[in-house]
């Protein structure tokens, strides 16, 4: 979820991810809300990627479903 | 035709010699490498790695040197969203055989770039690289078991 900034910055894990947008968070809990009731997954299985991976630890960091 | 001659020699001439010495024209040479850090933990990454662990990852120049010998370019789409990256990282400058100046990192997770003097980035991946120091290889495409 969005893009980290600035990218001026030629070393991306260097970069910050910008927040999401009102417009992001609402479809991001549309989105989790379809997948809890679609597939069944529970909320407490649903997880930010640098969570379960080596990731940019600012991606999807202000995130809330 | 001696014309001709000449001008297919300069030609080829001119094709040998002005390489910019990048990973896309296969001929990237490092001349001399200086480190800067070496074991180094950056925190910018998520995960267990701790700086204790980072410590164990020094490099050696010929390490180094062999890194850019064997690895290839990446995308920055590849390199910042699809290849496993690590906090454990080594870095410094370089020079090529062919002169040009630029600023490198090389981490454990076998991701890394050179920033050279005129602004010029590329990012790098090396899953040739045997050296047993880094994270197991896996290329695009890959999946761990």
């Amino acid at each position: 979820l969005g893009k980290g900034l600035p990218l001026s910055e030629p070393d991306p894990d260097k970069r910050i991810y910008e927040a999401l947008t009102p417009e992001q968070t609402i479809s991001l809990k549309w989105l989790v809300q379809e997948i809890q009731t679609t597939l069944g997954v529970p909320l407490n299985e649903v997880f930010r990627h640098p969570t379960v991976s080596y990731k940019n630890k600012t991606e999807a960091a202000a995130a809330s479903w | 035709m001696v014309k001709l001659f000449l001008f297919f020699s300069l030609l080829i001439l001119s094709a040998c010699t002005s390489g910019f010495n990048t990973k896309e024209d296969g001929k990237l040479i490092v001349e001399s490498v200086i480190f800067e850090s070496n074991g180094s933990f950056s925190g910018d990454i998520s995960g267990n790695e701790t700086e204790a662990v980072c410590k164990e990852f020094v490099l050696s120049e010929d390490e180094g040197k062999n890194f850019f010998l064997q690895s290839r370019v990446a995308t920055e789409r590849e390199y910042t969203h699809d290849l496993l990256p690590s906090n454990c990282f080594s870095g410094g400058t370089l020079t090529t055989s062919q002169g040009r100046l630029a600023t490198w990192k090389i981490d454990r997770a076998r991701r890394g770039y050179l920033i050279f003097a005129d602004g010029d980035v590329q990012y790098l991946y090396c899953a040739d690289c045997t050296e047993t120091i880094y994270f197991e290889a896996c290329d695009i495409g890959c999946t761990h078991e």
